[in-house]
C-alpha cells in the first residue's frame, strides 16, 4: 500500500467516524426534545395527586419505622410535600409523625419513612399528604 | 451540578426547557465556528460539530448523573431525559471549548475570523456558560433580596471595571490588542459597555429560563440581573481571552 492510499484511508475513516458521531448526537438531541414535547402534549396538566402506601413496618429500640412509598399520579411536580402518618384508635389519634419531601416530580415515586413510638400493628395507621408548594 | 440544576431538569416548565435546549444549538454552532474542536471549514460543519458536541455532552452527563445516583433506572423515562438534557447543554459547551482550553493553540485563521460581531457573540457565550452555572441556585434570589440600590450601583461599577481591566489592561495570553484607531473612550463604549450589556441580557435570559422571573417585581428582577451580571461579565471577559 503506498502512502497516498494510506492517507486516503485515514481520511475516509475520519469522515465515517464524524458521520457516526453526528448521527448519534442528532438522535440524542431530537430524542431529548421529542420526549419532553411528547410528555407535555400527552399530559393533561393535573395538579400533584399523591398516593401513599405503607410498605413495611420495622421494630427497633426506639420504636417502630413505617416505610412509605409516595407516588405522584398527577402531571405537575410538588415541592416541600408534607406527609403525615396517624395512629388512630376508636376515633381518636394516639400519635402522629410527619416527613417532608423536597421534590416529587410528576408520575414519579419516592420512598420515605415515618417513626412511631407505638406499634402501628395495634392501631389504625392513616397516611395522608397534607400540603405542597409549586416548585 | 447543583441540587437546583437536576431538580430543575425534572420540574421545569416544558416550553422553557425546549426553548433552552433548542436555543443551545446556535450557541454551540457559533462556538464551533470560532473555536471548535476540529477544523471547521464550512457553516455546515459547524452545525455538525454542534450536534456532536451535544451528543458528547449528553453521554458524559448521563454517565456522571448515573454514577452520582442523580438518575436511577426506576425513574420515569421523561424525568431521566429531562435531567440529562438540561445538563448536556453546559457539558456540550465545555466539549466545544475544551480543545482550545487544553491545547492553548494559537489559531491565526480563527483569530481573524472573530470580527466585532463575532467577539460580541463570544462574550455572550462566555457569559452564558458562567451565568448558567450560578443562575439556578437559591443564593441569587437570596443575595438580590437584601441588596439596596447603593449595593447594586456599587456592584455594577465593579462589574464594568473588572470587565474593562480583564480584557484590556492585564497581560493575559490571547489578550486583545487595542485597535489603533480607538482611544480609551471608544474602547470603553465598543467593548466594555457592550460586553456588560450582553452580560445583563444573558443574565435576564438565564433567569427567565430557570423561572426566577415568575412573579418577581421589576426592581427585584433588575437587582437579580445585576447580581448574576457580575459572574456573567467575568465569563464574557474570559471568553475573549480564551478564544
Amino acid at each position: 500500500m503506498n502512502r497516498r492510499s494510506a492517507r486516503r484511508d485515514e481520511e475516509q475513516n475520519r469522515r465515517r467516524l464524524e458521520a457516526v458521531a453526528a448521527a448519534i448526537g442528532a438522535v440524542l438531541a431530537i430524542g431529548t426534545l421529542g420526549v419532553i414535547i411528547y410528555e407535555g402534549v400527552t399530559s393533561s396538566d393535573r395538579p400533584p395527586l399523591v398516593e401513599l402506601q405503607a410498605e413495611r413496618v420495622q421494630a427497633f429500640e426506639g420504636g417502630f419505622l413505617v416505610e412509605v412509598a409516595i407516588r405522584n399520579a398527577g402531571d405537575r411536580a410538588a415541592a416541600d410535600l408534607t406527609i403525615e402518618g396517624l395512629l388512630n384508635r376508636g376515633g381518636s389519634t394516639v400519635e402522629t409523625s410527619e416527613m417532608l419531601l423536597d421534590y416529587l416530580p410528576s408520575s414519579s415515586s419516592r420512598r420515605g419513612g415515618l417513626y412511631f413510638r407505638n406499634d402501628p400493628a395495634d392501631y389504625e395507621l392513616v397516611l395522608r399528604a397534607s400540603g405542597y408548594r409549586e416548585p | 451540578m447543583t441540587a437546583e440544576m437536576w431538580d430543575l431538569g425534572a420540574t421545569m416548565d416544558r416550553h422553557r426547557l425546549v426553548i433552552f435546549i433548542a436555543g443551545a444549538f446556535p450557541v454551540l454552532a457559533g462556538l464551533a465556528w470560532y473555536c471548535g474542536f476540529e477544523r471547521t471549514a464550512t457553516p455546515r460543519e459547524a452545525v455538525e460539530d454542534a450536534v456532536v458536541a451535544f451528543g458528547v455532552g449528553f453521554v458524559t452527563s448521563a454517565v456522571i448523573l448515573l454514577l452520582l445516583d442523580r438518575i436511577a433506572l426506576d425513574m420515569r423515562v421523561g424525568e431521566i431525559v429531562r435531567r440529562i438534557g438540561i445538563q448536556a447543554v453546559p457539558a456540550g459547551i465545555g466539549a466545544v471549548v475544551a480543545r482550545r482550553q487544553l491545547t492553548g493553540g494559537e489559531d491565526v485563521d480563527r483569530q481573524e475570523r472573530a470580527s466585532y460581531g463575532g467577539e460580541l457573540f463570544l462574550m455572550a457565550a462566555g457569559a452564558l456558560f458562567i451565568a448558567f452555572n450560578v443562575a439556578p441556585t437559591e443564593e441569587m434570589v437570596l443575595i438580590a433580596s437584601t441588596m439596596t440600590a447603593r449595593h447594586s450601583v456599587g456592584l455594577i461599577a465593579l462589574s464594568v471595571l473588572m470587565l474593562h481591566v480583564l480584557v484590556y489592561q492585564v497581560g493575559f495570553a490571547g489578550q486583545e490588542e487595542r485597535p489603533d484607531y480607538a482611544g480609551f473612550g471608544m474602547t470603553f463604549l465598543h467593548f466594555t459597555l457592550a460586553g456588560y450589556g450582553i452580560a445583563l441580557l444573558v443574565s435576564l435570559a438565564v433567569l427567565w429560563t430557570f423561572e426566577r422571573t415568575v412573579g418577581t417585581g421589576i426592581a427585584d428582577l433588575a437587582t437579580m440581573a445585576v447580581v448574576l451580571g457580575f459572574p456573567a461579565a467575568l465569563g464574557a471577559a474570559v471568553a475573549r481571552l480564551i478564544v
